[in-house]
């Protein structure tokens, strides 16, 4: 399964830094970085979900896990409140949704994320 | 002028505050010491396991470690609510223990299915997806309480 990665990475930083409604150039590239990550680790997951490495129940915690990781990292930067880095990170992998990602395995996964 | 001044200091005020308040945020050192504690301990046990293979790969074998890594991130938890942090910064600390949790269940469940190439072990690409996933929260959570110009 093959993903154009730099193609689904932007639009999830986007998402989050419109999610942060921030002005800050410091918070926007941490933003964009952490879309990057977050990016690559669904490629990944979606990946081995193809590949039947992992079945549907692990592929689920490892999306919960990268959920858990990219609020961590977004609720750790000093100007962002707490409800925003919960929005930022559901608006990435709403943005997930809308791309490649969509059309694979994680579909249904992050069809079921709540808002 | 008085008039554009007092405009420009109303605009201005705002600002000046909250740069104020960014530069003066107070850091917890002993938040950020036990965040790369739990960071290296995350990245050694991962590293470890990636090379496992039965019985020694399984979550039986290693669910101490999760016992401990949990440990680890309720006392940043704690530390940080003893503390005066942000809400935010409280909810990144509740994020990374969530973050174990399902680091947990998702070896529990690596290891109760047993038809695929790897056996009860973990997938490879899954050990290093939560690698990734722990240095990411526990790298942004250290670095927050990290005072500027610490090499650290």
């Amino acid at each position: 399964m093959s993903l154009d990665l730099p193609a689904i990475a932007a639009p999830l930083g986007q998402a989050m830094l419109a999610a942060l409604k921030t002005d800050s150039a410091r918070l926007k590239a941490l933003a964009l970085a952490e879309g990057e990550a977050l990016a690559q680790a669904l490629a990944r997951i979606a990946f081995l979900a193809a590949s039947g490495a992992v079945d549907g129940e692990e592929a689920k915690v490892l999306l919960r896990i990268q959920r858990n990781a990219s609020e961590a990292v977004l609720a750790s930067l000093a100007e962002v409140s707490r409800v925003s880095a919960g929005r930022a990170v559901v608006a990435a992998l709403r943005e997930a949704l809308e791309h490649a990602l969509g059309q694979g395995p994680l579909a249904p996964l992050l069809k079921a994320i709540p808002a | 002028m008085t008039a554009t001044f007092r405009r420009a200091a109303a605009l201005a005020a705002p600002l000046a505050l909250a740069g104020c308040l960014t530069a003066t945020a107070p850091t917890d050192p002993q938040v950020a010491n036990l965040a790369r504690a739990l960071q290296d301990k995350a990245a050694q046990f991962h590293a470890a396991l990636a090379i496992e293979s039965a019985p020694q790969c399984t979550y039986e074998q290693n669910k101490n470690t999760y016992n401990d890594l949990r440990a680890a991130a309720q006392a940043i938890e704690a530390r940080i609510a003893a503390g005066n942090a942000s809400p935010a910064l409280a909810q990144a600390g509740k994020a990374l223990t969530r973050l174990v949790g399902d680091a947990r269940a998702s070896h529990q469940a690596a290891s109760a299915r047993t038809d695929d190439a790897h056996g009860p072990c973990m997938a490879p690409g899954a050990i290093a997806l939560n690698a990734q996933a722990f240095d990411r929260a526990t790298g942004a959570i250290a670095a927050s309480q990290t005072p500027a110009g610490d090499p650290q």
